[in-house]
């Protein structure tokens, strides 16, 4: 089990590679938002 | 109604007779919980019948029809939840052994804007353990073993919400709720035979139902057909206070759009299908699309598959960290769910921020896609059901699903799974169509187009009793 699990960490290595392909700027902001007002507003 | 009319009525059928007094909400729902004692356990399919909040409900609904009081179509109508929905009544179990005796005691906002609908909850349906999270290559993945397809039942049921397909399926209720993180609604809809919604991210609140991924989980309908999943879906969605993620009133304004509708299929899509079902699909195809214009659209170029694992496995592995760390995961059913826990808790934060950096661009190349287009149409999947005997990989080898289900749930946008006919062993085929966020009303108006034209969705496997 622990070689399958070092395996599937393994695995992470391979996407990685994937991101650092795909050329990201700094100004590309990850699609996910904190608000320092808590829930948003639904009106 | 003989017994088999009323186990595969649709919603409209069953709302008509109750409303002509044929039968009674409460006979409905003594009808139903008799099936789903009946057959649930040899289809694997149900974990808990709720039978006294059942029947309280059902008796509720008669004395409002009595009344006068019509709370809308869904009055009376029994209805099941896959069981990762908290609901009052019950044990909540997320379809694995570590949760098999959690009660959680609130109705999820779902089954509350259902209970308000006047639909009559009768049961928590089987599931894939913890919605697939950790990983799972074979049927027998839940505690409650694995889930047979009812039109064959050395078959899978699809999943991970396996019992809302298999019982809408096999008649044992009229419709269900399931979710979808990345294919959960879609798949057993398309191996059952069904018809299942998945809705534009944060249309329907997830408040009260187990997190898997805060970013993609979706709930919504499976129901007998289009028409249903729209019903369903118009009385469980909008805007909740509970779900930070639900989209207000001000962003949810449904447009059909004027004049033909512009399909478009996926460069690719039907090349490692089984003939029956490009076969199938060409037929769905013609009929809703004759006379109209057809192009073809390439997906944009992203690395879905190695984004949605590290969305999955980095938000899956906080969200199930306490038994990944005290080592309950290990009671987990299917060997890949029990060790994927622990790659999950050391997956790469980098690349996790970095595939949420791509979902920006990726959302505005299906905006691009859909300037031009209206619907996508496509395979669900490109095989029916494997055999519950093998593992996964080894089921249908020389086939494979494209990527389009996946980037669909990535860019959180909808799409209706609908009957196309059969394929191999007799088992369900299924097209699907996609379309640009918040136009759930034109998916079911195709579907809905397709099944006046066709009648597989009013097929329904042997009645098992």
């Amino acid at each position: 089990m622990t070689a399958k699990i070092a395996g599937d960490i393994d695995g992470f290595l391979d996407s990685s590679k994937s991101f650092r392909n795909r050329g990201l700027r700094n100004s590309d902001e990850p699609d996910f938002v904190f608000s320092p007002l808590g829930a948003s507003n639904h009106g | 109604m003989v017994e088999s009319a009323m186990a595969f009525a649709d919603i409209g059928e069953l709302g008509a007779a109750l409303r002509a007094r044929r039968v009674s909400a409460v006979e409905l729902a003594q009808f139903f919980i008799a099936r789903l004692e009946l057959v649930g356990p040899k289809l694997n399919s149900v974990v808990t019948i709720l039978r006294d909040r059942a029947l309280a409900e059902a008796r509720a609904a008669d004395a409002d029809l009595a009344a006068e009081h019509d709370r809308g179509p869904l009055h009376g109508i029994p209805y099941g939840v896959k069981d990762l929905l908290a609901a009052r009544g019950g044990p909540t179990t997320w379809g694995a052994a570590p949760y098999r005796s959690q009660v959680i005691d609130e109705d999820a906002t779902v089954v509350a804007r259902l209970h308000d609908a006047g639909a009559v909850l009768l049961a928590k349906l089987a599931m894939i353990e913890l919605a697939g999270g950790m990983g799972y290559n074979q049927a027998d993945a839940s505690f409650t073993g694995p889930c047979k397809t009812p039109w064959n039942t050395e078959y899978w049921s699809g999943g991970s919400s396996s019992g809302p397909g298999a019982c809408v399926s096999a008649g044992l209720v009229p419709f269900a709720i399931g979710s979808e993180t990345d294919g959960s609604i879609t798949n057993p809809s398309s191996y059952c035979g069904i018809t299942g919604l998945r809705p534009t991210y944060g249309l329907v609140s997830r408040h009260g139902a187990m997190a898997l991924s805060w970013t993609m989980d979706k709930l919504g309908p499976m129901c007998r057909n289009a028409i249903d999943a729209g019903i369903v879906l118009n009385a469980i969605k909008g805007p909740d206070q509970n779900d930070a993620t639900s989209l207000p009133n001000r962003m949810t304004a449904m447009v059909m759009p004027s004049g033909p509708l512009r399909f478009a299929t996926v460069k690719g899509a039907e090349d490692k299908c089984q003939p029956e079902v490009r076969k199938n699909y060409h037929a769905a195809l013609d009929a809703i699309a004759a006379g109209a214009k057809v192009t073809e659209i390439s997906l944009p170029d992203f690395p879905y598959n190695d984004m949605v694992g590290i969305i999955i496995a980095a938000e899956g592995g906080a969200a199930f960290r306490d038994i990944i760390d005290d080592g309950r995961c290990k009671a987990l059913s299917d060997p890949d769910g029990r060790r994927g826990g622990y790659s999950n808790l050391v997956a790469p934060a980098v690349d996790y921020v970095d595939a949420m950096r791509l979902r920006a661009p990726m959302r505005r190349a299906f905006e691009k896609i859909f300037d031009d287009v209206d619907v996508l149409v496509s395979p669900t999947f490109s095989t029916v059901a494997p055999p519950i005997a093998q593992s996964f990989d080894k089921s249908y080898p020389g086939f494979s699903d494209g990527p389009l289900i996946t980037a669909c749930n990535l860019v959180g946008i909808p799409a209706v799974a609908a009957p196309s006919g059969f394929g191999l062993h007799g088992l369900p085929t299924s097209v699907m169509f996609v379309g640009p966020a918040l136009s759930e009303p034109r998916l079911v108006s195709v579907a809905a187009s397709l099944q006046t034209k066709t009648d597989w969705h009013r097929r329904h496997p042997p009645l098992i009793s």
